[in-house]
């Protein structure tokens, strides 16, 4: 930003037009130039100004990727406004090549009667710590619910989760904080494909039907061409294993609210959606997915660009923020680092899987059966017992938890101060037979994490691990 | 005008996602540890300054192919399009085609007979694409004719900077990497 500003390769006329708070961007960016930069980033100031200017050279069609998995530190709101206060420089908002407006597919709801309720409600108080919870966020992720498990923390103390299709035990940080709330509560049902950990947490269990063997709710996302798709089965369910519908219709008719479910199964539910919408169901059923009409996605096709401010400027300067106490501008704050001798841990995916319990699919773990963890070569040499490539390794963290054994991938590609591991393997589920055991479990080795204070998204990049050969002792 | 089947392979639109790799083994119900293509990731520089280079790479069904010379029993051969092929019922397993090839695309199949890529020439037949180049989601993956100059493939090589892999063999490789 320094070096786009400084060398006025912004986009003048945009900002001029849809934005507020430039003046006091530029004096914030000011003394945070490439030399600045060079010390925390190890890119050389000449690489970061070539890059600007590339950057600078293609806008507005130059997307600041907003990545996936962005709470790293705790402070991650401001990062990601940094990001987006990038691309609001290039122009790039609701223009072409840029971020562009989406729109979805107008749906009509199961046709209802009076007095049903036919869209989600405003959560209730109850629902939210005492003390408010967090300021721009209305809703506590998926921590927020140990959180509300803990005796007192909510309005009410939660005693049951059903918990569907989510592995919790390994898709929240610290671990050892979910086992704890799953101790206060007394009662626990996983709706699952797989026997996931959590299953194994479970009172009762149920088995989902996959994806290919059910019928599901009619999907119309946020798209540049707005569509309908419609789930339906390929082959019959497997097993004892029932389809989510069957799952909710049974529970509810077993609780007395079998009014609530008038529909046979999950294809009558989705035909009578399709009928109220207007939408010929054997056409859909027969191709899988309808288009709607194309919309107008950005400034250059007539649409406005998608800004939600309320007074629909992109505020550079937050006066918002400010006044609920925090940075009106992104600064940035150097993450604490390690005990000497570790490295920080990150984790992220690999194409090839998309979730965790895709490495118990045997096709996909065929090419990537298991994760290693990158360690950078320079910084491979110099361990005390150096490591090669494809050595077994042990990762032990700042708490002393230790995962492994797991390959070593020495690599340029990462820094020296840090490892990498994709996540979603170390899996210790008995029922994932072939998953189990496989490769170094991030969330294991996730015992503590920073909760950023606008939003409440738990930071993870804060873990450090020490790595021993494998097979020393414990 | 005879068929020159050949494959542009994008390295700069691959995301190494191996599904290439996933489609390939469905299609051709390969055996466990057996595949006919697979993905290269290869890295030059040092950090931070670095680039890299993805590739999904298989059989390059070479017009001047070693694995041809060296099968002593005719076993591997050329068929329709150019396409390198192994006929299983005359192939012993005795591994000559898997040493003179430079790219490791062949291997020995669970059932005795060395196995490698066809271009899915049971579906160029019926006038499909190979099972890899239908499912890449980036679209990565371009298989035609060359001898069509008005080909997908043709028209990409005249327009793209390419490679082929280990020229110096002399092999005259039909897979091509977009650079």
């Amino acid at each position: 930003m320094n070096v786009i500003l400084e060398e006025k390769r912004y986009d003048q006329e945009y900002v001029a037009r849809h934005a507020v708070g430039l003046e006091e961007l530029r004096a914030h960016v000011a003394g945070k130039t490439p030399e600045w930069a060079w010390p925390v980033t190890g890119i050389r100031p000449e690489l970061i100004r070539e890059t600007a200017r590339f950057i600078a050279s293609a806008r507005p069609a130059s997307l600041i990727h907003p990545g996936r998995h962005v709470t790293w530190y705790g402070d991650d709101t401001q990062r990601s406004r940094a990001m987006a206060i990038l691309a609001a420089l290039l122009g790039s908002w609701g223009r072409r090549g840029g971020y562009l407006a989406t729109d979805r597919m107008a749906l009509a709801a199961y046709p209802a009667k009076p007095g049903w309720l036919t869209a989600h409600q405003a959560r209730p108080a109850a629902d939210k710590p005492r003390q408010g919870g967090y300021p721009v966020a209305d809703e506590v992720l998926a921590s927020g619910l140990c959180d509300a498990t803990k005796p007192g923390f909510a309005l009410y103390d939660m005693k049951a989760w059903i918990v569907y299709g989510t592995n919790l035990i390994t898709t929240l940080p610290a671990p050892q904080e979910t086992a704890k709330a799953i101790q206060n509560l007394d009662f626990l049902v996983a709706i699952d494909v797989l026997p996931a950990e959590i299953c194994g947490w479970a009172d009762v269990v149920l088995p989902e039907c996959t994806y290919l063997e059910r019928d599901d709710d009619l999907a119309a996302p946020a798209w540049k061409t707005p569509f309908v798709a419609v789930r339906q089965p390929a082959v019959e369910p497997m097993y004892d294993s029932r389809p989510g519908w069957w799952i909710a219709k049974e529970l509810g008719s077993r609780v007395g609210l079998a009014d609530w479910f008038p529909w046979k199964d999950g294809r009558e539910f989705v035909d009578a959606r399709l009928r109220a919408s207007g939408i010929d169901a054997a056409v859909l059923r027969q191709k899988g997915a309808l288009a709607g009409k194309r919309i107008a996605t950005c400034e250059e096709e007539g649409a406005a660009p998608p800004i939600s401010t309320d007074d629909g400027k992109i505020h550079l300067f937050s006066a918002e923020l400010q006044k609920l106490g925090f940075d009106p501008i992104p600064s940035f704050y150097p993450p604490e680092e390690g005990p000497p001798g570790t490295f920080r841990l990150l984790m992220g995916r690999a194409p090839t899987h998309t979730f965790g319990r895709t490495a118990n699919n045997r096709l996909l773990a065929e090419p990537f059966p298991e994760n290693q963890v990158w360690v950078n070569a320079d910084a491979a040499r110099a361990l005390p017992v150096p490591v090669r490539n494809g050595d077994l390794v042990m990762l032990v963290n700042q708490d002393g938890v230790r995962q492994g054994p797991v390959r070593a991938k020495v690599t340029e590609r990462i820094r020296g101060d840090c490892v990498y591991l994709v996540h979603g393997f170390g899996h210790t589920a008995r029922g994932l037979r072939f998953a189990r055991g496989r490769g170094a479990s991030t969330s294991a080795l996730t015992t503590r994490y920073k909760v950023d204070p606008i939003m409440g998204g738990t930071g993870m990049n804060v873990n450090f691990v020490r790595i021993e050969p494998a097979g020393s002792p414990a | 005008m005879k068929k020159r089947y050949a494959m542009a392979v994008d390295t700069r639109r691959c995301v190494g996602c191996s599904a290439c790799v996933i489609s390939c083994k469905t299609e051709n119900r390969l055996p466990a540890g057996g595949f006919r293509d697979w993905v290269v990731q290869e890295t030059r520089g040092t950090f931070p300054a670095l680039s890299m280079e993805i590739r999904s790479e298989r059989c390059n069904h070479c017009s001047s192919a070693p694995c041809i010379d060296a099968c002593p029993t005719g076993a591997s051969h050329l068929a329709e399009g150019g396409v390198v092929m192994v006929n299983p019922a005359k192939c012993t397993g005795c591994k000559a085609c898997i040493a003179s090839c430079a790219y490791g695309a062949r291997y020995v199949h669970a059932e005795g007979h060395v196995d490698k890529c066809t271009f899915c020439l049971h579906r160029v037949r019926k006038g499909r694409s190979p099972a890899c180049v239908e499912t890449c989601p980036t679209r990565s993956l371009t298989f035609g004719d060359l001898a069509d100059a008005e080909s997908a493939v043709s028209r990409l090589l005249r327009s793209r900077r390419f490679e082929v892999l280990r020229p110096e063999t002399g092999n005259r490789p039909n897979v091509f990497f977009l650079t």
